[in-house]
């Protein structure tokens, strides 16, 4: 009777079941490089940037901290080829440590921020009552503080190293993840699967890890990317300010904030570092728009 | 509608209250003695002792609290460490100061802005949407700081039109004020057209994916009416809300203008008394500035019911 029905073997599914995820996998990879060339660029500064901020110290002879007065405001040469600082430092091994310290804290503040803001809106979405209306509430009081002014004041307590730095950037950027997470979990949470989970008796943490955070998995990894840029621009402005990373600390920010006493005469020292900047960051949200559009593409333009 | 204002009020309210638990935790949590530092490090201990009773450090958090509620209310906002003057003094003449850049900036990026973002999502896929979503990339990725140094460079140094820094107050010299404040207002509003743009273009491509637009080109009413007449509208509800956002980016980016263009503003206060460790000017400051923002944001939820009917009946 069952002639006609092939009959798969378990083994047969497995393989099947790997073939359809390797082929989702490579349709993402698809659309996250269809994006022009423009796209594939900025995904290779990006890439650029990591390497050099992993291998900085193979690829210069320099410490970025050594000072040499006799070399100073030197401009572009074969033995610097960026020129040097106003004390005597070469300046592409300083923007090269620079790399390191701004993914760093941008990297430490988002994972940070990502796993506080993503449970207080996971447990603001799914709870009804009153810590859904009190996290909530209190987000909006953090966000009524910019928040450059919110990091400025914490900083000193914390204190003004790259994981200090980090980690009050990541308590700034709680908000974001806290709102787009509860928005998106209060209205998972009437779907139907959640519903049965309820009705066969799972407990609450249990829906809440296995059903409701799968689903948010998509609007996790978008609000990161977005994130992780957002981080490494106000670790730069507080830098910029005085506040945050303080020299001798290479922070592409200070240096910027450096270079500006001297703009007119050497323009070269601030406008290095100053690029790097905008360069990374726009990359990184360039790399973000590609990875939204791969991952989900119902998001297309909405965050 | 009423009811919906009443609500809309009592959660500012609400707000407000645990801003004022969250700054004044903040503050106490920050290193160092007020007291010696009103004093100066060459001071006895005796008199700093002294010095703590009557700043009333020595209480428990909780009166301090009160105390400093009580203070708010009454209208004082404590004497700054720094400059030894009521701290109410110090904002008097220092928010114009913020306002007049904060302000033009506003007024000259959201028409530009919302202009943008209607032309980016007509003209979708097009060279023109290409080019401005380029510039908005560029805007959004660009650190103010950065914007601003760039700026100085280009139009004081390189072009020599406009002075590289300083401020004269509208009231004094009106002519003076626009030739030195043109630039940190421009940077500003670069600042600010970035983001307003990128949510008009989404809000408004929105739009024009909906049902009844589909219906309105199915009736053959020509593009030009359905994105004037009938998209235009809906798009731009949502971006009241963002116009409210705004105000934070005014401050939080006054911060970093200011010290850029040397402003004698909020911002560079704000700077000064954090590194100064001006508790009592950094407490009162921010308290204020905090208030303003939810004050704002309560305007924009009103106006926002009350333009979208929608909205008011489901956020009873």
């Amino acid at each position: 009777m069952n002639k006609y029905v092939a009959e798969k073997t378990i083994e047969e599914r497995k393989q099947e079941k790997k073939q359809r995820s390797l082929n989702a996998t490579r349709e993402m990879i698809r659309v996250f490089f269809g994006r022009g060339l423009y796209a594939k660029i900025c995904f290779g500064i990006v890439v650029a940037f990591i390497l050099v901020a992993i291998f900085c110290p193979l690829l210069t002879p320099y410490s970025p901290y050594e000072q040499s007065l006799k070399d100073q405001f030197q401009t572009p040469n074969a033995k610097h080829w960026l020129g040097t600082d106003q004390l005597g430092r070469d300046l592409l091994t300083r923007l090269m440590y620079g790399a390191r310290i701004s993914l760093v804290t941008g990297l430490v503040s988002s994972l940070w921020g990502a796993f506080l803001g993503v449970t207080l809106g996971l447990i603001a979405g799914y709870s009804r009552g009153f810590a859904q209306h009190f996290i909530m509430r209190c987000v909006d009081a953090q966000l009524s503080i910019p928040s450059i002014i919110f990091t400025m004041i914490l900083i000193p307590i914390f204190g003004a190293t790259i994981l200090g730095v980090g980690f009050v950037i990541g308590l700034s950027s709680i908000p974001g993840y806290a709102r787009n997470i509860y928005a998106q979990v209060l209205s998972l949470r009437e779907q139907d699967y959640v519903t049965a989970a309820h009705l066969v008796g799972q407990k609450k943490y249990k829906i809440l890890i296995r059903h409701l955070l799968p689903n948010v998995f998509p609007i996790i990894i978008i609000s990161f990317t977005v994130s992780v840029g957002a981080a490494i621009m106000a670790e730069a402005g507080l830098a910029y300010l005085g506040v945050g990373l303080n020299p001798p600390l290479p922070a592409w920010g200070s240096m910027v904030s450096e270079g500006y006493k001297y703009l007119t005469i050497y323009p070269h020292l601030a406008m290095y570092p100053g690029f790097c900047l905008m360069l990374l960051i726009i990359s990184l949200s360039i790399v973000g728009d590609g990875l939204r559009d791969a991952l989900d593409p119902k998001l297309r333009g909405k965050l | 509608m009423g009811q919906y204002i009443l609500k809309r009020i009592l959660i500012s309210i609400i707000v407000v209250f645990l801003v004022t638990v969250f700054v004044f935790a903040l503050i106490h949590m920050l290193p160092g003695d007020p007291a010696r530092l009103y004093l100066g490090f060459e001071a006895s201990e005796a008199d700093v002792q002294e010095m703590r009773v009557k700043m009333n450090l020595d209480k428990p958090w909780h009166v301090q609290y009160y105390l400093w509620m009580n203070d708010v209310f009454h209208g004082d906002l404590g004497d700054s460490l720094l400059y030894r003057r009521p701290n109410l003094d110090i904002f008097k003449e220092r928010i114009p100061r913020t306002v007049s850049i904060g302000i033009p900036a506003l007024l000259i990026s959201v028409p530009i802005a919302l202009i943008f973002g209607i032309i980016c999502a007509i003209k979708r896929g097009k060279w023109i949407d290409n080019l401005l979503t380029f510039f908005i990339t560029l805007g959004m990725g660009t650190p103010v700081f950065w914007v601003s140094i760039l700026a100085i460079y280009i139009f004081a140094m390189w072009l020599k039109l406009l002075p590289i820094q300083g401020y004269v107050s509208p009231a004094d010299n009106f002519n003076q004020y626009l030739y030195k404040a043109t630039l940190p207002v421009l940077c500003m509003a670069t600042h600010m057209i970035a983001g307003v743009a990128r949510n008009t273009r989404t809000y408004m491509l929105e739009t024009l994916n909906q049902d009844y637009i589909r219906t309105h080109r199915a009736f053959g009413i020509s593009e030009r009416k359905i994105t004037a007449k009938y998209a235009l509208k809906n798009a731009l509800i949502p971006v009241v809300t963002v116009l409210g956002f705004q105000v934070r980016v005014i401050i939080g980016g006054s911060l970093l203008i200011e010290q850029v263009f040397n402003i004698p503003g909020l911002g560079t206060l704000l700077v000064l008394a954090v590194n100064n460790r001006d508790y009592i000017l950094i407490q009162n400051c921010v308290l204020m500035i905090a208030s303003f923002t939810v004050l704002v944001s309560l305007i924009v939820d009103i106006l926002y019911g009350y333009i979208d009917p929608r909205i008011r009946l489901s956020r009873r």
